[in-house]
């Protein structure tokens, strides 16, 4: 069929114009989402039109017969399914190798990084390993770590190659491109796990710091509150930049990324922007639709007050829930409820999972660094409301003091039903 | 905020394309579109979505819908029904899609899982040819530069031969000429020869030749 005579040609464009006017644009993350629910017993159709074969004309006792009968064979597919989704693991290219003890702890006299002013860690999802970047103030160079969560342990990669600094530098990871993005002193840096080498990009739009993957688009979106304030979507494959205009006015503007913190949250497909309260401010959250450019508030609830300063953001995708924390408590955000909880307030004993922390979709817990006890590892099960020590702090270096507690939440973030227990539920 | 100089920037970042309007990220902009049109997905997004990876799965839609309203409308000839195929297209391939055993052949799967669908729709409207015809007010207006407009087969003579059609003929159509699939590639994804497509392909496009030059 290689070749083409006149009247092939003439009816292959013909039959292109004859379709050219039809509308084939669609919502694929709603529609994935629709399809998705429905194959989970949870039909949230909205929109979309997905329709079943119409029965045949029966008695309406003969109708509602067959009515039961598909509904006890919707039954058994939905458990049949859920038992089959629930024994897979999120998609990966990796798995822990049969025999991995994900739950031990590593050997406590391994190498691990030393404490530094900055560190960010972000889980390699194609690798299965956490990558964690360590900037120090005094000016000199950083250290380029993974952590690998099956067996526990720390290697420090040595690539040829790195930032000359990392101060404040933030780390995504693309899944489409496979590399860990920083944004170091204005320039982009991509971390390769595999090749073990870090590459200089191009110039940053100014005051970049915030860096969230938007899955869908397959790009990285920063924020920037410099001269071009607001979001930006960054490709690393063509180093090029584009900035994400918010196509609707109120209720939340451009001064949300003065002060705020960025994430991806893929339960309802939004950005999250976080902004911290003061100067006479509030703290506020808003969702930004990439797909549309809308911005919108929350209404239904005032954010707890968080650090923005030391922030971590990270999705937990067992609860479909976008988890903060900073040095004084552990926060997570319901989007498609707009509803807060917070998890955990700093206190005397007990883990500390504050900043840095990233999402293992392995293991599905948070991973962090603890605030704390130098050099230890913990992981945080959103689902179980577990902590597991994944290594013991470095015994050769005393534990750093705990601060204060945290002031009492203001009344508005508790209610009846959570009052008095550790994890506060917010309205 | 316009796509000029920034103040306070230094000049590297000007050679950043101008600032975009939204809609420059809302067609997802990592999906490099080929010029002969195929669509080169990230590596490993058919194992992913098969996988029930629902990020994966949004890319693949993202990328074939289109494809898959297009080849519904050549079997259906209703626009209504052709989206309804497409999307009954996608809950069967977010289903089978673990049965597509090579990840470069889910462009011409999906799309014969669309013009099944559509031809499931046609019988179950008691629909085997196309009724109703959609003219174009501009009919005639589009015809390539350069080309003498009057040699171009006109929308309604195209969907008055294809309604003589069978569905399954009309199908086949759409997977060479709107897909643009290979004989090779449509016989793998409909279990047939390459020699076959190419002989049954030769005998509809022979009858349209014969309806729409000489009738």
């Amino acid at each position: 069929m290689a070749e083409h005579d006149a009247f092939e040609l003439r009816l292959g464009r013909a039959l292109n114009r004859y379709v050219e006017g039809l509308a084939v644009v669609a919502d694929a993350v709603e529609l994935t989402e629709s399809i998705a629910a429905a194959h989970e017993g949870r039909w949230r159709l909205g929109a979309w039109r997905l329709r079943a074969p119409g029965l045949p004309w029966t008695p309406r006792a003969v109708q509602v017969a067959w009515l039961i009968l598909l509904a006890g064979l919707l039954a058994v597919m939905a458990i049949g399914l859920a038992l089959v989704v629930g024994s897979q693991h999120p998609a990966l290219g990796f798995a822990c190798p049969p025999g991995s003890t994900p739950d031990e702890p590593g050997p406590v006299d391994q190498a691990r990084p030393a404490d530094h002013v900055s560190k960010k860690i972000v889980f390699d999802r194609r690798a299965g390993r956490l990558v964690a970047v360590m900037g120090s103030a005094d000016g000199t160079a950083p250290a380029t770590w993974t952590f690998d969560v099956c067996t526990n342990t720390w290697t420090q990669m040595h690539p040829d190659r790195e930032p000359p600094e990392f101060i404040s530098g933030q780390l995504v990871y693309d899944v489409d491109s496979d590399v860990t993005i920083s944004v170091v002193a204005g320039k982009v840096w991509a971390y390769d796990l595999k090749a073990n080498t870090w590459t200089a990009k191009g110039v940053a739009p100014p005051e970049t710091l915030l860096g969230a993957y938007d899955p869908v688009s397959g790009l990285v979106v920063v924020a920037s509150f410099g001269d071009a304030v607001g979001p930006w979507t960054y490709d690393v494959e063509t180093d090029t930049w584009t900035q994400i205009r918010q196509a609707n006015g109120e209720p939340c503007g451009y001064e949300l990324f003065e002060n705020g913190q960025f994430g991806y949250d893929a339960s309802v497909d939004r950005m999250v922007v976080y902004r911290g309260g003061g100067w006479g401010s509030e703290q506020r959250m808003c969702l930004i639709d990439m797909r549309r450019g809308t911005w919108s508030g929350t209404p239904a609830a005032t954010p707890p007050d968080l650090n923005t300063s030391h922030t971590s953001i990270a999705y937990d995708e067992a609860t479909e829930r976008t988890v903060f924390s900073d040095h004084r408590r552990l926060a997570a955000y319901d989007a498609t409820a707009d509803r807060w909880e917070i998890l955990l307030e700093a206190g005397p004993g007990g883990p500390s999972l504050y900043d840095p922390m990233a999402y293992d979709p392995l293991n599905r817990r948070f991973v962090g660094l603890d605030q704390y006890l130098p050099g230890a590892v913990v992981a945080f099960d959103l689902v179980t409301r577990e902590w597991t020590v994944l290594l013991d702090q470095d015994p050769t270096v005393a534990p750093w003091p705990r601060p204060t507690p945290a002031p009492t939440p203001q009344p508005s973030f508790t209610d009846q039903a959570c009052r008095g227990t550790q994890l506060g539920c917010l309205p | 905020m316009s796509g000029g100089r920034l103040p306070g920037r230094p000049a590297e970042v000007n050679r950043l394309p101008p600032v975009a309007h939204l809609s420059d990220v809302t067609s997802i902009p990592a999906l490099d579109i080929s010029p002969a049109g195929t669509r080169e997905l990230p590596a490993g997004t058919v194992e992913r979505a098969a996988a029930g990876d629902k990020v994966a799965f949004a890319r693949l839609i993202a990328a074939f819908h289109a494809d898959l309203v297009r080849v519904a409308y050549v079997v259906c000839g209703d626009e209504e029904l052709a989206h309804d195929a497409a999307q009954s297209a996608w809950v069967i391939a977010w289903r089978k899609l673990g049965s597509v055993r090579d990840p470069a052949r889910v462009r011409p799967w999906l799309a014969t899982v669309a013009a099944n669908e559509a031809r499931q729709a046609l019988r179950g409207r008691r629909l085997e040819t196309i009724t109703e015809i959609n003219l174009d007010e501009n009919e005639g207006a589009d015809s390539p530069a350069g080309d003498d407009p009057s040699d171009e087969i006109g929308r309604v003579d195209l969907a008055n031969a294809l309604r003589h059609l069978k569905p399954e003929d009309r199908s086949l159509l759409a997977m060479r000429f709107i897909v643009g699939l290979g004989a090779g590639e449509i016989a793998a994804a409909r279990g047939m020869t390459a020699s076959g497509v190419r002989g049954h392909l030769s005998r509809v496009i022979d009858r349209l030749r014969k309806e729409l030059e000489d009738g």
